[in-house]
């Protein structure tokens, strides 16, 4: 029931997150160090030094125009890890884009913002020769996941960008990718065009098939999640609690899956003697897949380990309950790591099935 | 008292929707692993949760012979929250307990989760989304304090 308390209390809401709206802004503007902290050292570190993150390194600053940092903050990179930052105010992106200009003594790249026209086929197969090595297929990166290399071997100490990415290409300009395609970038493996022989018509041609990448569709790997839109899995099983449990260790085993010792959901946090137990989770993993997933997905601790739970409802109904890996996958934004996670999901449910049948 | 109760709920609701760009919630840390572990576990307790078991991924990861460096997870959750949740929304059991996973590189030290705001999305109950709320804030609070700490005291117990 509404009371007038109740709409008193609703009345004043506006009020209220207009002023802590003006207040966040406020700060914002203040701190873009602060705001860099917050939101870009996890992954890009505390100079810039990289991990999950490319490097941001202050010797490529003068290669970059602000407007192509602002769309970067802005669009992220779709499936490459770097979110898309669309909440932070305009004042706010400006903020962190200042604070990584204090990292360089160079002015920022003025772009005319003209566009190049040229020849997508010439582009494609320049595109091919010389830059495909390092920026995979389409530009769409190496399959060895992002940024810096640290305990696990991967090809690169750094990995090369998706220069094929959307949210790359939304964010960079023509003029922007000409100036690094032909003088290179200081301080890293990416080589001058001008000296590898091309002209600049060649460059533009290059600029121009990269344009022809630019997707305008939503990614595949995004759609193929949304056709079980929800994030949890459930099938019943026929069997009582202890022959499911029995059922599904051995479907695991046959999966080539270690299974670790059995874990009650509610251990370590009550007595041992009044514990549910009839919600026993069964924890499992294939340490080759780990390792390689890992390359390309460094957090991917928080969803570990794989895991199915066998529980007995009230009414005697013995379920298993998993999470639906390619829809809680996408917060990952990793298209890499989706396709781990779509055969994941489909060993995890073929797995189920055989213990329930 | 009601009133005050829906307007806390519009509010936790108001931050969710705000958040929504970030689907992880992470820090970084100049601490190394140890001090970075005994940090996150001490800011997890002083927030009123309970750390169930901690896992060693880095362990079975060397066992194959992989090189890696440390890498951990932490389970943790208030008993009778867990206990309630997965009582009403079995749908949560995946879920729980909650976890951060705990990431050495070199010198410094990752502390990763998911974003409740963002998971709440994908759960249409109400009740659900208002905890998923409560969650961000104290997640958040517990990786400032990480992200802040400079030094470790052990603590005496």
């Amino acid at each position: 029931m509404v009371t007038g308390k109740t709409i008193r209390c609703i009345a004043v809401l506006p009020g209220l997150l207009g002023l802590l709206g003006f207040h966040a802004v406020a700060q914002a503007q203040l701190d873009g160090e602060k705001l860099y902290e917050k939101h870009c050292e996890t992954c890009h570190r505390g100079h810039g030094e990289g991990s999950i993150g490319l490097p941001l390194n202050p010797a490529k600053f003068k290669s970059l125009t602000d407007e192509y940092l602002f769309r970067t903050i802005r669009n992220g990179r779709p499936g490459r890890i770097m979110p898309a930052f669309e909440t932070l105010s305009d004042a706010q992106v400006n903020a962190i884009v200042g604070w990584l200009r204090t990292w360089s003594q160079s002015e920022p790249l003025v772009d005319s913002g003209q566009k190049v026209s040229g020849n997508a086929e010439n582009g494609e197969q320049l595109f091919l020769k010389s830059c495909v090595v390092c920026h995979g297929k389409q530009g769409k990166g190496l399959e060895e996941g992002t940024g810096v290399t640290y305990s696990r071997e991967r090809q690169f100490k750094v990995m090369p960008p998706a220069i094929g990415n959307p949210g790359f290409l939304a964010s960079v300009s023509d003029g922007m990718l000409k100036e690094v395609i032909t003088h290179g970038r200081e301080g890293t493996a990416m080589a001058a065009f001008s000296e590898l022989g091309f002209g600049s018509q060649d460059v533009d041609d290059v600029i121009v098939y990269l344009r022809s990448l630019q997707l305008t569709e939503k990614p595949a790997w995004r759609h193929d999640a949304m056709e079980t839109p929800d994030p949890t899995l459930f099938v019943n099983s026929p069997y009582d609690f202890d022959m499911t449990v029995a059922n599904l260790k051995r479907a695991l085993s046959g999966y080539n899956f270690r299974t670790f010792p059995d874990r009650y959901i509610e251990q370590g946090l009550f007595p041992e003697d009044e514990i549910n137990r009839k919600q026993l989770t069964i924890r499992f993993c294939n340490f080759n897949n780990l390792y390689d997933m890992l390359k390309i997905e460094p957090r991917l601790g928080i969803g570990l380990p794989c895991r199915i739970t066998v529980i007995e409802r009230d009414d005697g109904q013995v379920q298993l309950v998993t999470m639906n890996m390619t829809m809680i996958g996408q917060l990952f934004n990793n298209e890499q790591l989706m396709k781990y996670a779509h055969q994941m999901q489909e060993n995890v449910i073929e797995i189920m099935e055989e213990a329930t049948l | 008292m009601k009133g005050w109760r829906l307007l806390l709920s519009l509010l936790l609701l108001g931050f969710m929707s705000a958040a929504q760009a970030e689907n992880m919630l992470m820090a970084r840390t100049k601490l190394n692993f140890e001090q970075a572990m005994e940090a996150i576990r001490q800011s997890i307790e002083d927030h009123g949760y309970t750390i169930s078991h901690v896992q060693r991924c880095d362990g079975g990861l060397k066992g194959f012979g992989y090189k890696t460096d440390y890498y951990r997870v932490i389970f943790f959750g208030k008993p009778q929250e867990i206990r309630q949740l997965t009582r009403d929304f079995p749908q949560m059991i995946p879920f729980v307990p909650l976890k951060f996973a705990v990431i050495a590189e070199e010198d410094e030290t990752l502390v990763a989760i998911f974003n409740p705001a963002e998971m709440a999305a994908m759960f249409r109950d109400r009740r659900l989304r208002i905890q998923m709320a409560r969650w961000k804030n104290d997640f958040e609070s517990i990786l400032e304090v990480v992200r802040e700490q400079t030094v470790v005291m052990p603590r005496d117990n």
